[in-house]
């Protein structure tokens, strides 16, 4: 039995040293005031950035807002950045709480959002399933994106991290503040919550080979 | 045949189950419910990770950076008007306080005490200002008096390395 190709692949620890060694010499330069190096380092966390923000954000326009503030905020605290901490980490956590205040701010933040609780799977399905959300003729991915944009916003973030950016459950640890194993059991209820509301929305055949 | 949970599939998905592994893949070549489910995560993982339904605008990243210029540039001169009016303050509200700890019979000073020597230096500068209001021309006024500015160019200074010139050395875009 094979195991599944969408799995991510972790970074390797000889690809991880050399992606540190590249942050370090992008935050320096930057530092020193290399006019290319912050533009370097934009575009190399851009699509981090974007995910983050897009997932947490539904309003278009309001996302391309939180996205500019996100680097705006890099910028500013750049000079605060520990050279022996991760880049990417720290940027996605400035993104993630850019966006909780965002959401806070306009008041879309619910109770849920921020404690999935230890209810089972099924509480969660009557509280949050919305059937006019479906999508029409869509392929898998549509209808999936679709379904995580109105689970709770740290399902969200961590399907996003996890499967998307290939973040380990540590490093989405440090991005919305959780202890690891909080991470990996929300991550598991988060791929059940999907599946369950999939086949209960689109039957069975959805999810098939 | 106790079916696998769903926590099993996944972990068995995620290359966790080592210790499981040969019982979980025993357990779906045998039950076809449970190889359902497995597939069915499969493809939802498969789904998880495709990128294409992000279509961001492209030139956001351009949008961000000419934000960034502009607002760099309006920063020296901000920061500049910062130090002046945070030296100015803070000169001020030193020499008023040695002024009152002179005023108010604080002993004068003893060398190894900062604080004193401050006060001493600030209590020379005020009586030097205030000697000044009435032309008494002498060489010991004049000294008191460069000793006065000689602090207040000393905090400038000190304050202008804090707040202007090393934000300038972190300066990232020009």
């Amino acid at each position: 039995m094979q195991h599944c190709r969408g799995l991510p692949v972790r970074y390797s620890v000889g690809t991880g040293s050399e992606r540190l060694a590249k942050d370090r010499d992008l935050v320096e330069g930057a530092l020193r005031g290399d006019q290319g190096a912050f533009e370097r380092l934009l575009n190399r966390y851009k699509r981090l950035v974007v995910h983050i923000v897009h997932r947490m954000i539904a309003n278009e326009s309001d996302a391309e807002d939180a996205y500019q503030e996100v680097f705006m905020k890099v910028y500013e605290a750049l000079p605060r950045f520990r050279l022996e901490a991760k880049l990417s980490t720290w940027i996605g956590k400035i993104a993630y709480n850019t966006c909780i205040n965002h959401l806070n701010k306009k008041r879309e933040l619910l109770f849920d959002d921020l404690l999935p609780d230890d209810r089972p799977v099924d509480s969660l399905l009557k509280n949050h399933s919305r059937p006019d959300n479906q999508v029409e003729g869509a392929d898998l991915a549509k209808r999936v994106e679709a379904e995580i944009k109105i689970m709770p916003v740290q399902f969200r973030t961590i399907l996003t991290l996890y499967h998307l950016e290939s973040m380990s459950y540590r490093e989405i640890g440090e991005v919305i503040n959780l202890p690891e194993g909080t991470v990996k059991s929300y991550l598991f209820r988060a791929r059940k919550l999907l599946k369950h509301r999939l086949l209960a929305k689109y039957g069975e055949e959805e999810l098939r080979p | 045949m106790n079916h696998l949970s769903d926590e099993d599939i996944q972990a068995y998905l995620e290359g966790e189950a080592v210790a499981k592994k040969a019982r979980v893949e025993n357990h779906l070549r045998e039950c076809p419910a449970c190889r359902r489910v497995f597939e069915e995560y499969r493809n939802l993982y498969d789904a998880l990770a495709d990128e294409e339904c992000f279509a961001p605008a492209m030139d956001l990243a351009e949008q961000t950076l000419r934000k960034l210029r502009i607002a760099e540039k309006d920063k020296p001169l901000r920061e500049y008007l910062d130090t002046v009016v945070g030296a100015l303050g803070i000169t001020i509200a030193l020499a008023v306080a040695a002024w009152a700890y002179v005023g108010l019979g604080g002993p004068r000073p003893d060398f190894g005490d900062v604080f004193n020597a401050f006060a001493y230096y600030f209590s020379l500068a005020i009586e030097a200002l205030a000697s000044l209001k009435t032309p008494v021309a002498s060489l010991r006024v004049e000294m008191r008096f460069a000793v006065m500015a000689g602090f207040v160019i000393y905090i400038i200074l000190s304050l202008d390395y804090l707040f202007l010139a090393f934000p300038i050395r972190q300066k990232a875009i020009r």
